[in-house]
């Protein structure tokens, strides 16, 4: 398992808490051997804290460098300033608790520390994400302010004389005050929750801060054991939330330049693929442009030198290339979807036979993917050229499945299609059979089958013209899925 | 017509997909007193034996054939050494395209779009031999061809100078892949693909897979 999987699991905290719990004891019982035991763990388990707190800085700060959130800049920065100088100066305060000691400074430095972590994190509790220029001046103000602060302290000290009354009650004044600084940044993280994200997993380790400086407050060795082991826990929890936020950052980062990668490449296909779209679309046009104008040309200074037929064929061709165009142009509604094969032949069919058309149909239910409206197209297209090409003779349109793929028949009576024609019948131009018919043509008719995935052929006709459009089958499962 | 009249009749092949204009072209130049042949386009190997046995005094090539012929530009070559004249007629806008067909030996390269009337002066001056395209015209295709394919050349050198190896890598991340699924595809160790990776990066002087799959887009290698 993954480190991130590890830490992320609610499991892994309490065994985190554990290990610190079982360390802080085995340090006891080492520091039984010494003359003052409690007084001794105490030390080593603040000394424990600090590279924790320590830790968790730098990780957040790296975190930080990776997703640019304000937020973890100022808590990478608090972490350190609470592992760097707070702990630090508590050790020093008890190291230098000699009967006759001089603890004011020793205080005063601790409690300027902690209040600038707190107010750091209160600040980062505020913070606007677009404010953070501001956020910066505050921090160095501060930063500035307890400087001179300290300063001014130790030149004072030197002025006035030690009093064994005052500097106990200073002490315990600022751990009171400390706790109830920790407890309300504590309750506002808590409240923050809503719109800080990570806020509220803080709150219950702001509090456990709290409660250690409340437990620092009786001068009593026993209970500073224990606000010493509380803030070394919320050194390591705070160290393993840094980490696992960290190993989340670089995981998400890496995953968010996966996703570019591939957005990039789905961008970069979908420009080819319309403007190679659009480069066929220009040509064709292009083409059939040239195609027109050469016809319309032709007929127009050479008309009276052509016989009467090719001037018939070369006119008809003419208009179905205008159609061709018109088509290409305005060809709209091109979404495609599941239907059934049946009732568009249905509808078209009926349309046919108001117009005086008479028809056999066999239908069958068969479901396709396609444009239904170029379906509709290519059958209209087919049923008027067999009406032209055979009048008056019964058109015949069967829709029958075999295996995946749907057949649609459409045959005549008529005269057929000449075998001779029979290879040109789907070309473009009058010398297939396009020339007799009005409209679309087949060629188009094809292509837009094909782009269906079908084909559109040539049937083996008894006597007259047969033509087979084959689409494939959708699968009842795929229909099922959008 | 007499064999003989037949004979003087200069021929011209017509190799193009639009039927009408194919139509069209062949009954206007019979009428000018040509001897128009259309071409099946459905067989390369066939057109170039059509011109080798006998060869046309020109060939009206379309560029863009689509299906069996496809480009246009292979075909300009054998029939210029077989003999033919080869006038380029093409609906493309694309001069790069109509530049490699001059280089391959055509003539010229028209654009399908002019008037039909200047269409057809161009293809009887090209069949009696008259040049049809200005050289200067000639000369500025070709130099924008060359001067086009210089620039894409120093474009692709980086990429030329990575491993196969390296150019499967970039493939891979461009279609999204993460290190560590390019590594269980390959049955290789992460770190080697990361290796390979690092290469890549280098060569192409790019600071980031993004920045490496968008240089191989924007230059066309992928």
């Amino acid at each position: 398992m993954s480190i991130r999987g590890y830490v992320a699991r609610p499991g892994g905290i309490a065994v985190l808490a554990a290990v610190a719990g079982a360390l802080i004891a085995s340090l006891a019982s080492l520091a039984h051997t010494t003359s003052q035991p409690l007084v001794a763990t105490t030390a080593m388990t603040e000394a424990l804290a600090v590279p924790a707190f320590l830790g968790a800085g730098v990780l957040r700060l790296a975190r930080w460098r990776i997703t640019g959130e304000a937020h973890c800049a100022l808590r990478g920065g608090a972490m350190i300033l609470m592992g760097g100088l707070a702990l630090p100066s508590v050790s020093l305060a008890r190291t230098l608790a000699a009967p006759d000691g001089d603890l004011t400074i020793v205080t005063f430095v601790r409690a300027v520390t902690a209040g600038v972590v707190l107010y750091v994190l209160a600040v980062a509790l505020s913070d606007d994400e677009s404010d953070r220029v501001d956020l910066g001046r505050k921090v160095v103000w501060l930063t500035a302010t307890t400087a001179a602060a300290t300063v001014l302290l130790v030149t004072l000290r030197d002025r006035v004389p030690p009093s064994p009354t005052i500097e106990p009650t200073l002490a315990d004044g600022v751990e009171v005050a400390l706790a109830i600084a920790w407890l309300t940044v504590a309750a506002a993280a808590a409240v923050r929750g809503n719109r800080a994200h990570w806020a509220r997993p803080a709150a219950p380790l702001l509090g456990a801060m709290g409660l250690s400086e409340v437990f620092r407050v009786p001068d009593d060795a026993a209970t500073t054991l224990v606000a010493a082991a509380l803030t070394a826990a919320v050194g390591f929890l705070v160290a393993s939330s840094a980490l696992m936020d960290l190993v989340r950052a670089a995981q998400d980062e890496r995953d968010e330049t996966h996703h570019l990668t591939r957005e990039l490449a789905q961008a970069r296909d979908a420009v080819w693929t319309r403007k190679a779209w659009q480069d066929e679309l220009t040509h064709d046009a292009r083409s059939t442009l040239a195609g027109i104008r050469a016809a319309v040309h032709t007929l127009d200074r050479q008309g009276d030198r052509l016989d009467p037929a090719t001037v018939d064929q070369l006119r008809a061709a003419t208009l179905a290339e205008l159609s061709h165009l018109e088509h290409m142009l305005v060809r709209r509604n091109t979404d495609t979807d599941v239907f059934d094969v049946s009732e568009v032949v249905r509808t078209v069919t009926d349309v046919r036979r108001a117009a005086g058309l008479q028809m056999e149909v066999t239908l069958e239910s068969a479901l396709v993917r396609g444009v239904p409206g170029d379906l509709a197209t290519v059958l209209q297209n087919l049923l008027v050229n067999a009406h032209e090409h055979a009048p008056g003779a019964p058109v015949s349109v069967a829709v029958r499945t075999t295996g995946a793929v749907v057949h649609v028949t459409v045959s005549d009576d008529g005269p057929g299609i000449p075998s001779e024609a029979a290879d040109t019948a789907f070309e473009r131009g009058f010398r297939g059979t396009d020339s007799r018919g009005s409209g679309l043509g087949l060629s188009i008719a094809r292509t837009l089958v094909r782009q269906q995935g079908g084909e559109l052929e040539l049937g083996q006709a008894g006597t007259g013209a047969s033509f087979v459009l084959s689409l494939p089958l959708v699968t009842p499962a795929a229909v099922a899925v959008p | 017509m007499s064999p003989r009249e037949r004979r003087r009749r200069l021929r011209v092949l017509i190799v193009d997909d639009q039927r009408l204009l194919v139509d069209s072209l062949s009954l206007a130049l019979r009428l000018e007193g040509l001897d128009p042949l259309v071409a099946s386009v459905a067989d390369a190997a066939g057109l170039v034996e059509l011109v080798q046995a006998d060869p046309p005094a020109l060939v009206l090539l379309d560029l863009d054939l689509g299906g069996a012929l496809g480009d246009g530009t292979d075909l300009v070559a054998p029939c210029v050494a077989a003999g033919a004249r080869v006038l380029v007629l093409t609906g493309t806008t694309d001069e790069l395209w109509m530049a490699a067909a001059l280089e391959q030996g055509a003539c010229a390269a028209i654009d399908k779009g002019i008037p039909f009337d200047d269409l057809l002066g161009l293809v009887l001056s090209a069949a009696h031999g008259q040049t049809v395209m200005e050289p200067t015209e000639r000369e500025r295709l070709l130099h924008h061809l060359h001067a086009h394919r210089a620039s894409r050349a120093r474009d692709l050198a980086p990429f030329e100078s990575l491993t196969p190896r390296e150019q499967q890598v970039l493939r891979a991340l461009s279609l999204g892949q993460t290190v560590s699924h390019i590594a269980e595809a390959w049955v290789v160790s992460e770190s080697t693909v990361r290796s390979q990776v690092h290469a890549v990066l280098s060569k192409l002087d790019v600071r980031s897979q993004l920045e490496a799959v968008a240089a191989a887009t924007r230059v066309g290698w992928l």
